[in-house]
């Protein structure tokens, strides 16, 4: 055949791998792995034969998705470990397919350039099997089958309980602290405990053994066997409780805790950051540790501790009469002096904010461990605090309130953002007063809002608001959103404290008196 | 069936049936027929999970009325809700350990690049 330049009829594929060189090239050579993800999407393989060296034959037939079948008979004419592949698909229509593997930065370019006997064939390609795109899509499945599994790979069937969280730190880092015996005992074990790395041993198949000791208390022993490492993507281990000696035991706090707990973390870069996520669920489960799992998962998913604690609570309350401790939602604002939020259009350039704010309303903002929000202000506030403490030089208060945004339990009052998935993200787009009375009904700190006029509004109308930090500035908008709106009756506050700062903003702190009704229960729809 | 308490309730709650029963019940008191109405099951089938719902404690059914009204019981939800949340909890500390460390760690390779 022909190697000369023939733009009028080849096609070049192209795609980047995350994935290493000699990976990639064995996943090209070996039958076994060939046909998992040889062509487009949808096609399965039969593979015949496959000698991959000089004059070796490779026959196989792919079956499409709508069940036609495709012979093909390839001839290799060239291989060079691990940097290239040529061949001639001898079945019509007619080419040469010349495979490069390239080096980038640990990644891998892989590029296909065919060319085809005339013109006839290669319109053909194009036009019947739409081969550009078919191409493509066989790079694809190729990145994916060497890339390992993403975060959707594992399935939320096996192992239910899901946990996300992001770090500020690169992916090769987190990955590291995982993988390096120094860095893994510095940080891992229950907390308050000691913990001793006695063996780890971290490739598939090898065993960490460790123990940890709680002061005044014996010591427990666990394990981990580790399955499939992708390096700085994914790391599946099984852990178990042990005896000294690493034999799994089982686990004291319940008879239907598994034996073994399969968990896959997985590491995906997001900005300067990593999001990491760990899925677990039990190995081999009994009817009982799969439903004990199962249970864990859907309480987490669907909070029925939330709710089951909301009622809970309201029967606690009605039998005695009152209301016991139950969390308090607490109103974060600034505000104008006239009691207006933001201008006419939206306008928040007259806030003033600075490190004494800051450092006054840090302390009991600490003390909330879930923050709640109207979409709006969620959307600004999403946009800035995931990735707040990466920017370049950043302030004290960056650092502190970008991970404690990360790491609190938000609520977004939104009806389009309903069913939507993000992590440690409830969305609630209907029922508002159940809701939240099943919010504050669940143990846990303090419920803070910040900002949110409309949600304020909305929580203001059934009366849901305990207590309010309005900072005033000292300026008079004439016209805008109001601070309190849709109030149905005469709601008495308390004054807390009232605080004057330098910068002329002074913070109000009230809690809404509740002294001659029995609060908030009874409003629900 | 499963020795201890947690695990009783954790079998029982595993049924995304069972669970929607205990969440019409957290609004109140209702019967049977009442509870069986949103779902495309019969009034046995019914009674079946609330059996179930029963000998895990999270649910009575009361004698005296004639209708028999179903009542949740909330305690050892609380207690499974207390259990997942320690579960969960000992993740995010695991993790809040995690990146206090990779903090000191960059904190650290951060002065040794100067």
């Amino acid at each position: 055949m022909p190697a000369t330049p023939a733009a009028d009829r080849e096609i070049i594929t192209e795609r980047l791998i995350n994935a290493p060189r000699d990976l990639v090239f064995s996943a090209w050579t070996d039958p076994e792995h060939v046909a998992k993800w040889w062509g487009p999407d949808g096609f399965t393989n039969t593979i015949h034969e496959m000698d991959v060296r000089p004059g070796g034959v490779w026959r196989f037939v792919m079956h499409g998705p709508d069940g036609t079948d495709y012979q093909n008979l390839i001839v290799f004419a060239e291989i060079v470990k691990p940097e290239r592949i040529v061949y001639d698909h001898v079945s019509t229509p007619k080419f040469r397919n010349t495979v490069t593997f390239v080096e980038e930065g640990g990644k891998t370019r892989v590029t296909m350039r065919a060319v085809f006997e005339d013109k006839a064939a290669f319109e053909m390609a194009v036009k019947t099997f739409k081969a550009a795109e078919g191409g493509k899509q066989t790079l694809g499945r190729l990145a994916n089958f060497v890339e390992g599994p993403g975060p959707a790979a594992p399935s939320a069937t096996d192992q239910p309980f899901v946990i996300t969280r992001r770090f500020s730190a690169p992916r090769a880092l987190v990955f590291k602290a995982w993988s390096d015996p120094a860095h893994f005992s510095q940080w891992w074990g229950p907390a308050g405990s000691v913990v001793k790395v006695l063996r780890m041993d971290f490739r598939p198949g090898g065993v960490v053994l460790y123990s940890w000791a709680y002061p005044g208390q014996a010591s427990e022993w666990a394990r981990f066997v580790f399955g499939r490492i992708v390096p700085e993507r994914s790391i599946e281990f099984v852990n178990s409780f042990t005896n000294e000696a690493g034999e799994p035991v089982r686990a004291g706090f319940s008879a239907d805790w598994p034996m073994e707990v399969r968990y896959t973390v997985t590491f995906e870069e997001e900005g300067d950051g990593t999001i990491m996520t760990l899925r677990g669920g039990a190995v081999r489960p009994s009817e009982a540790e799969r439903a004990m799992f199962a249970s864990i998962a859907a309480s987490m998913e669907e909070g029925f501790g939330a709710t089951f604690a909301a009622l809970e609570a309201h029967l606690a309350g009605r039998a005695r009469g009152e209301n016991a401790a139950r969390r308090k939602i607490v109103l974060f604002m600034h505000a104008s002096l006239d009691g207006f939020v933001a201008g006419p259009r939206g306008e928040m350039d007259w806030i003033h904010v600075d490190e004494e704010i800051f450092e006054y309303a840090g302390a009991r903002i600490k003390e909330g461990d879930t923050a709640l929000y109207g979409r709006v202000t969620w959307e600004m506030m999403e946009a800035y605090w995931p990735t707040a403490a990466d920017q370049p030089n950043p302030s004290k208060h960056d650092v502190e309130h970008s991970r404690w945004y990360n790491r609190v339990n938000k609520v977004v009052l939104s009806r389009t953002m309903e069913g939507v998935s993000r992590p440690n993200t409830r969305f609630i787009g209907s029922n508002l007063a159940a809701e939240i009375q099943a919010l504050k009904a669940t143990p846990g700190k303090d419920i803070l809002i910040f900002g949110s006029p409309g949600a304020a509004h909305s929580l203001m109308a059934e009366d849901l608001i305990d207590g309010y930090w309005i900072f005033v500035n000292p300026l008079l908008l004439g016209a805008g959103v109001r601070l309190f709106d849709e109030l149905q009756a005469k709601q008495q506050l308390r004054l807390l404290e009232s605080r004057p700062l330098a910068s002329g903003v002074v913070c109000l702190h009230y809690e809404r008196r509740r002294d001659s009704s029995i609060p908030g229960v009874g409003v629900a729809d | 069936m499963p020795a201890d308490p947690l695990s009783t309730t954790f079998a029982a709650l595993a049924d995304p049936t069972r669970r929607a029963i205990l969440s019409r019940l957290a609004l109140g008191e209702t019967s049977v027929a009442e509870l069986a109405k949103p779902f495309d099951i019969s009034a046995p089938a019914v009674t079946k999970h609330l059996k179930v719902l029963q000998r895990a404690g999270l649910i009575t059914q009361t004698r005296q009325a004639q209708f028999r009204p179903c009542r949740i019981n909330p305690k050892p939800l609380r207690d499974v809700a207390h259990w997942v949340e320690d579960y969960r909890q000992m993740w995010e500390q695991r993790l809040d350990r995690l990146e206090d460390y990779l903090q000191q760690l960059q904190a650290k390779q951060g002065r040794t690049k100067k």
